[in-house]
């Protein structure tokens, strides 16, 4: 296309797209009134930073305190769980038998056999009588 | 920011309805202008003026009328009246612009976007390309496109440009 031609094209559409467009009346008081609209029902006007901030804030609080509470609670029953169980224990080692040593079971067997070995050797000898 | 918002309104609501006029139809064109203002409203805290603030609006404005071409498919031609088939007054400046709109109608949604910045409104290709979001290449080729259809549209009307 020509430089003529292009001239000729753009003086055309320049001409030609000139329009008297008038705003409607009102125009800017529909839009604000939308706009009211659509904040009134926004989540994030609901949620704006001036009621989410210490919203959250209240809410982390409380987390704070309902997991910290029962931490100490668990804590303090564990505690005095160990410590009676402990107390048990130690009642119980108390009235057991005294303990046995590794072995002791064979040396008191061969003193139970000496024993039985002498009464027998009193019955042979009195029959030979 | 209201002050801001009215002032932006204010500034650009002429440009704006202008765009849409030759981009839709025109009984939906005041009803995109007020989208077109409550998008720029909610979407102002967003505006972080990597752009100027009218190129901004440019571009909601633009995208809106995207918007409503995928709905309307077509705009404008219903409303148009055909011009006569022998005898067309080319001096009458009515007849002219109505022949142009029916024309700019024809053209696909990207083109006449693009040719209505550029040539109605005046942009740079920079701007439109802005605007649109489109490398200049591509503003370059949709101008090309639609300048070659409009031309061969109008001839049929006698207009020779």
């Amino acid at each position: 296309m020509s430089e003529n031609e292009d001239k000729r094209f753009i003086d055309f559409i320049a001409k030609n797209t000139q329009v008297d467009l008038p705003k409607p009346e009102g125009e800017w008081r529909e839009i604000m009134q939308t706009i009211e609209q659509k904040k009134s029902r926004s989540p994030h006007f609901l949620f704006s930073k001036w009621f989410l901030a210490p919203a959250l804030t209240l809410a982390a609080t409380a987390t704070l305190i309902v997991v910290q509470r029962p931490a100490t609670t668990t804590d303090t029953e564990l505690a005095d769980f160990i410590v009676t169980a402990q107390i048990e224990v130690d009642d119980t080692l108390d009235s057991s038998e005294p303990e046995i040593s590794p072995g002791q079971d064979e040396v008191n067997e061969d003193l139970a056999n000496d024993d039985l070995e002498g009464e027998y050797e009193e019955i042979y000898l009195s029959l030979l009588e | 920011m209201s002050d801001d918002f009215r002032r932006i309104y204010t500034e650009t609501e002429a440009y704006v309805r202008k765009s849409l006029y030759w981009m839709l139809n025109r009984e939906t064109v005041d009803d995109v202008v007020q989208e077109v203002y409550v998008k720029v409203w909610s979407s102002l805290e967003k505006f972080r003026g990597q752009s100027s603030i009218k190129t901004w609006v440019y571009r909601i404005a633009v995208n809106c009328a995207y918007d409503h071409l995928r709905k309307e498919k077509k705009f404008a031609s219903d409303e148009l009246v055909d011009p006569p088939d022998e005898v067309v007054n080319l001096e009458d400046g009515r007849i002219q612009q109505q022949l142009l709109k029916k024309a700019i109608a024809r053209l696909s949604a990207k083109q006449r976007v693009v040719f209505v910045l550029f040539y109605v409104q005046g942009l740079s290709i920079e701007e439109v390309a802005s605007v649109e979001g489109l490398s200049e290449g591509t503003v370059k080729s949709r101008l090309f496109s639609a300048r070659e259809f409009l031309t061969r549209e109008l001839k049929k009307y006698g207009v020779d440009l």
